[in-house]
């Protein structure tokens, strides 16, 4: 008998070791479109700090960069509206360096969410051209007519305070102000964060994850006035934009203590998912935290386009005393753009109350 | 079941026995639906040119370029613009380049090199694509229709410049036109500078409003300028007319090609009737004869489809080069390689074959239940005279009831049709007046009359085909020669200055010597009782007053226009208007207040799809509408004073004398008339052949008659001959009576087929020449082919009287 109960035992618990990885190795790399390397790319390392106001420009001798504002937003009716404006560059491996070329390609994406539409755009430029960059004198980030920009009399280099003007479709238009309210706050070693166990994946990660938001929506000729809390993310690498990169699920949630926090859980070929995260106080001060301190764990699912995406979650960090869950504001929260991802806003119950962004990519 | 089989194999022996009769069947189904399929093909091609994304290539409906070289349209201008918001402007820069394989031959191919990403467009609302459609825009690559790449001959390796430059393998792109190759910006700016090809304009590859090109003009720095397409250019409506004649054509190409298959019918038919016969004594029904009939006939289409479909669609793809050329040519557009679906055209050829021949199968199959019930052998029916009459009454007033382009179309087919009335109906007393004209002491002469009386009612099809076929061929040239008369005239008379400047430079002004007059043309868009149209400067000078040819013209016309209170109108802003003489009309200009007009005359404007206005200099005199082009009058004696100057000028400047300019007109003239010539020579083939088949029919029934005049002593050779004369007295006939519905059927084509088409027409002319011309080569081209069968009609009879198998 004894020996049955074991048999079961060891082929239930084969049978679970076979679904993860059989999970895991369903999961896609978001860089395929990135797959060939560039050589002459620069690595992240150690003990290269991240320094603001300087590194809110651009990083062209590296492979992957992004400008990543979520925004969770309401109007004076309380209806809640998540927004995102995400400006993604890429370093060509096989571009060539001339008149209408320097080897650099620009992507941005637009997403508004009211609690019944999702609105959604895409745009490409060209590095080289002049229609797509970011620039720090003053600064400004922009792809045609999007365009985040710090307002007049900013210091160069300085984020905020600026404005962003976006539009999405021929239906959206958005016009915010935004100013930071908390200091930039620098993941891991100094803004060197590490995405595996072993370190081979790993990227300059920074976040401004204070800034108040106040401005106006515009959707199919009705001006709407909204106000709330954005998170901006700024990050640059060359050794995550590989294929056996497999995606990730991240967070950044507000929490009504004042308090943020940033987590994520990283997959990599050949490797169990790497578990990490911020919290972030509301004086600004922040820790790192380990895998063992922090507890990410998928507790709901949405078919998304034949997708099971793990859209609900259960977080907790005991030395914190967090044990909250998040779960999406609507459903289908997903960008279908040329790469592929959900991104939607989030609420938080549990010990603490909040909003914020979760992010799946890779499957 | 078993006896229709029977029936059915017994029919498939006889076939085999005389096989060129139902090879002839399966020939003339090819023929037709290989037209058909050729004209589907063509069609389908042209419709998908007038997708607006492709459209955009070649026809955008925004253009923003620079208006001197001297200052080209940049990078930067692009840059700011896009981040204005005019996110629907893409860069293009546009070139001809001559491209060649390893050791292949070289081809010069028009170049497009596009900012792809600049043209990619995603938008999503839930999910759903609310975007247009993109461009095929190549992104890091090159692009070629895959005609494109056959004619290089280059299949997956990469091109070589003139200047020994590589280009990078293309693909294959069916959405592409022919003869353009297509790149991304960097690829093209790794063969050359921004200095050396700068950027050739910002176009807009997906609509625009009226707003958003004013904001746009607006905002625009003083060296770029913006230009709207013609709103009415009719690129879709000329390739739509291009398509409607298409079909047509095919039609005609269809309607004689059954003729063809009727006429085989009645000859398969005849030859087989003793056996027949002896199946339907067997007791075989006639219902079942009937199915085995249909089963055969079923058989035959099937094959000749399936070969038809595979012939037009190799033809079409293999002609793609040379249609593209006229297409591109004609409309501007682009001309989009055709993409056969081999499955689904064969299921609609075999079809509509099998529909058309059910229905014309009836005419054969009631003669063959005639002849086998032994009924007293009938002559056929002759048509009444007034039958004759109401068909050429129907023909004169069904015209007037034209009102657009199908229905001009149609009163087309019905004046063919009722011209075929009049033809069976009046050839047989043309024909028996001959006949009693011939004197009787010339008897072969006058067996020839008589019998040719009996033979236009024996061979009505073939008659119809004929009569069709010099019809259309004699209105074609007709039409064609009044058309290049009008055409030559009116140039002629426009061109009315020693030369014209075309620069590139957009200046509004050219320096040149003291004693040359230079006066520069001005171009707008404007609109016209807020629709809109084309201005055009025009002097009023005693010159130019000579040089404007006019349909209509008011008496004080000079005097309103100089004062700048009347405009002349072209046809085709009348016809689409309704305007006349006399009638007021409010003219705006870009920026300018709106202005009232009298219409002092209407003129000609041959092969032009907008709606213009000429207005006097004064009114379009800016350096926005410069439009780069001179006029230049030599003072009297200062002829040579032209050519020294012409020598002058530089790289972007040329000068063509009016002489030479009507050159190349007419060059191009008749370059568009190429598959008119095509189609002339084939429907005359086609009547040949139906004239064919009605002799071998015929001869098998005049056989004795032919035995009994070689036993009165007539030899082989006169009777031939006389044969010969009774087939020459019916074309004769047949041509004489073509002659004046010809002549009135190119009366339609100008002016209703073309006057609903392309709103414009011109003044029919008729050359005795080209009339003589076009009957003497069409009889006499069916004459030469009737010797052939002619020639070997067989004049002895087997005493049994039993018909060869």
């Amino acid at each position: 008998m004894k020996r049955l109960w074991l048999s079961l035992l060891l082929m239930a618990l084969t049978l679970i070791a076979c679904k993860e990885q059989q999970t895991q190795s369903q999961r896609v790399t978001p860089f395929s479109q990135l797959a060939a390397s560039v050589p002459d790319a620069a690595p992240v390392v150690p003990g290269n700090p991240v320094v603001l106001p300087a590194d809110h420009a651009s990083h062209p001798a590296f492979r992957l960069e992004w400008w990543y504002l979520t925004a969770t937003l309401s109007d004076i009716s309380d209806r809640p509206y998540g927004l995102q404006f995400t400006l993604f560059r890429f370093t060509q491996p096989d571009a060539t360096d001339n008149a209408w070329s320097d080897r650099q390609r620009w992507l941005a994406h637009v997403s508004l969410h009211t609690p019944d539409t999702h609105y959604f755009e895409e745009k490409v430029a060209r590095g080289g051209v002049g229609n797509a960059g970011v620039y720090t004198s003053p600064f400004r980030a922009f792809i045609d007519h999007w365009q985040w920009q710090a307002s007049p009399g900013t210091q160069d280099y300085k984020m905020f305070p600026s404005t962003l003007s976006v539009s999405a479709t021929d239906k959206v238009s958005v016009s915010l102000q935004m100013r930071s309210t908390g200091p930039a706050v620098l993941h891991g070693d100094n803004g060197f964060s590490q995405k595996s166990a072993d370190g081979r994946f790993r990227s300059y990660y920074y976040s401004v994850p204070f800034i108040d938001i106040r401005g106006s929506v515009e959707i199919d000729n009705k001006t709407l006035t909204v106000q709330g809390d954005g998170w901006f993310d700024h990050e640059w690498t060359s050794q995550l934009a590989r294929g056996d990169a497999l995606g990730w699920d991240w967070l950044s949630l507000s929490l009504d203590n004042g308090q943020k926090l940033m987590a994520f859980n990283m997959y990599v070929e050949g490797e169990p998912p790497f578990t990490t995260g911020t919290l972030i106080n509301a004086d600004g001060s922040s820790r790192t935290l380990s895998a063992d301190e922090i507890s990410l764990t998928p507790s709901g699912y949405e078919q998304i386009n034949g997708k099971r995406l793990p859209v609900t979650w259960s977080v907790s960090i005991a030395s914190a005393g967090i044990d909250i869950r998040i779960s999406p504001f609507k459903k289908k929260q997903f960008n279908p753009g040329v790469a592929q991802y959900y991104e939607g806003r989030v609420e938080v119950t549990g010990s603490h109350r909040g909003r914020g962004f979760l992010e799946l990519t890779g499957y | 079941m078993r006896r229709v089989w029977l029936a059915f194999t017994t029919l498939l022996s006889l076939a085999r026995a005389r096989p060129w009769e139902p090879v002839l069947i399966v020939f003339s189904i090819m023929v037709a639906c290989a037209g058909l399929t050729a004209v589907s093909l063509i069609n389908d091609s042209a419709s998908q040119s007038n997708q607006a994304s492709l459209n955009a290539l070649s026809s955008p409906s925004l253009e923003v370029t620079a208006k001197r070289a001297s200052q080209p349209l940049t990078k930067t201008d692009y840059a700011q613009l896009r981040q204005a918001g005019f996110d629907k402007l893409v860069a293009v820069t546009r070139n001809r380049l001559t491209l060649r394989c390893a050791n292949g031959e070289s081809m010069a191919l028009d170049s497009l090199a596009l900012d792809g990403t600049g043209a990619f467009f995603h938008q999503r609302i839930n999910g759903e694509s609310v975007s247009p459609d993109t461009l095929p825009a190549p992104v890091d690559a090159v692009a070629a229709a895959p005609a494109t790449l056959s004619a290089l001959g280059c299949a997956g390796k990469p091109l070589n410049l003139a200047n020994g430059k590589k280009l990078p393998t293309p693909t294959a792109n069916a959405q592409l036109p022919y003869g353009l190759i297509m790149m991304d910006m960097p690829v093209y700016y790794s063969l050359y500078s921004l200095d050396e090809s700068p950027l050739s304009a910002l176009i807009a590859t997906r609509p625009v409003s009226d707003a958003d090109i004013t904001t746009l003009r607006r905002l625009l720095p003083p060296h770029l300028q913006a230009s709207t397409a013609p709103q009415l250019t009719g690129n879709a409506q000329m390739s739509e007319s291009f398509r409607l004649n298409l079909w047509a054509m095919g039609a005609l190409m269809a309607v004689v090609s059954l003729f063809i298959v009727v006429n085989a019918l009645n000859l398969m038919y005849r030859s087989r009737l003793a056996t027949l016969v002896r199946l339907r004594q067997a007791g075989l029904s006639a219902r079942a004869l009937s199915a085995a009939l249909f089963g055969e006939l079923a058989l035959y289409t099937g094959i000749a489809s399936l070969a038809g479909v595979a012939a037009g669609a190799w033809l079409t793809l293999s002609f793609t080069p040379a249609i593209a050329s006229t297409f591109i040519s004609m409309f501007s557009a682009n001309y989009i390689e055709a993409q056969p679906a081999i499955a689904v055209l064969f299921l609609k050829a075999w079809g509509l074959s099998m529909l058309a021949l059910v229905v014309f199968m009836l005419l054969p199959v009631m003669r063959l239940s005639r002849l086998l019930t032994f009924n007293q052998a009938r002559g056929p029916t002759v048509l009444p005279r007034w039958l004759g009459l109401i068909a050429l009454a129907v023909a004169l007033l069904a015209p007037a009831l034209a009102f657009d382009r199908v229905s001009a179309l149609a009163i087309v087919g019905l004046s063919l049709l009722c011209g075929c009335v009049c033809i069976l109906a009046w050839l047989p007393p043309l024909l028996a007046c001959l006949a009693r004209a011939t004197p009787r002491r010339l008897p072969v002469l006058h067996f020839s009359a008589a019998s040719a009386v009996q033979l236009s009612q024996r061979t009505r099809m073939a008659v119809c085909a004929f009569f069709i076929a010099l019809t259309a061929n004699i209105a074609m040239n007709i039409m064609t020669d009044s058309f290049r008369t009008a055409t030559y005239d009116w140039v002629e008379h426009r061109l009315s200055a020693d030369g014209y400047v075309y620069t590139s430079s957009g200046a509004e002004t050219l320096a040149a010597p003291e004693d040359l007059q230079l006066t520069p043309v001005y171009r707008a868009d404007v609109t016209l009782n807020d629709l809109p149209a084309r201005a055009r400067s025009y002097p009023a000078t005693l010159r130019a007053r000579q040089g404007l040819v006019t349909d209509t013209i008011a008496p004080d016309a000079w005097a309103l226009f100089t004062r700048g209170e009347g405009t002349f109108i072209n046809q085709q802003l009348a016809f689409r208007r309704g305007l006349s003489v006399g009638d007021q009309v409010t003219i705006t200009a870009s920026r300018n207040s709106a202005s009232a007009y009298t219409v002092v005359g209407i003129y000609p404007d041959y092969g032009n799809p907008d709606s213009q206005v000429l207005l006097p200099l004064d009114a379009l005199a800016s350096t926005e509408n410069a439009s780069g082009v001179f006029s230049v009058i030599a003072a009297p004696g200062a002829q040579t004073l032209i050519d020294n100057w012409a020598k002058t000028l530089d790289e972007e400047t040329d000068y063509y004398s009016a002489s030479a300019l009507l050159t190349l007109s007419m060059q191009a003239f008749e370059r568009t008339f190429t598959i008119t010539r095509a189609l002339n020579i084939a429907t005359l083939s086609v009547a040949a052949l139906s004239f064919l088949l009605a002799i071998v029919t015929v001869s098998l029934d005049i056989r004795p008659q032919l035995a009994l005049l070689r036993s009165l002593g007539l030899g082989a050779l006169r009777i031939h001959l006389a044969l010969f004369t009774q087939y020459l007295l019916l074309c004769v006939g047949t041509a004489l009576l073509s002659v004046p519905a010809g002549i009135g059927l190119a009366w339609v084509f100008i002016e209703k087929v073309n006057r609903f088409a392309f709103d414009w027409v011109y003044p029919l002319q008729i050359d005795a020449g080209v009339l003589l011309t076009s009957v003497l080569v069409s009889t006499g081209a069916i004459l030469l082919i009737l010797l052939v069968p002619l020639s070997k009609v067989r004049t002895r009879i087997d005493l049994r009287q039993q018909v060869a198998l």
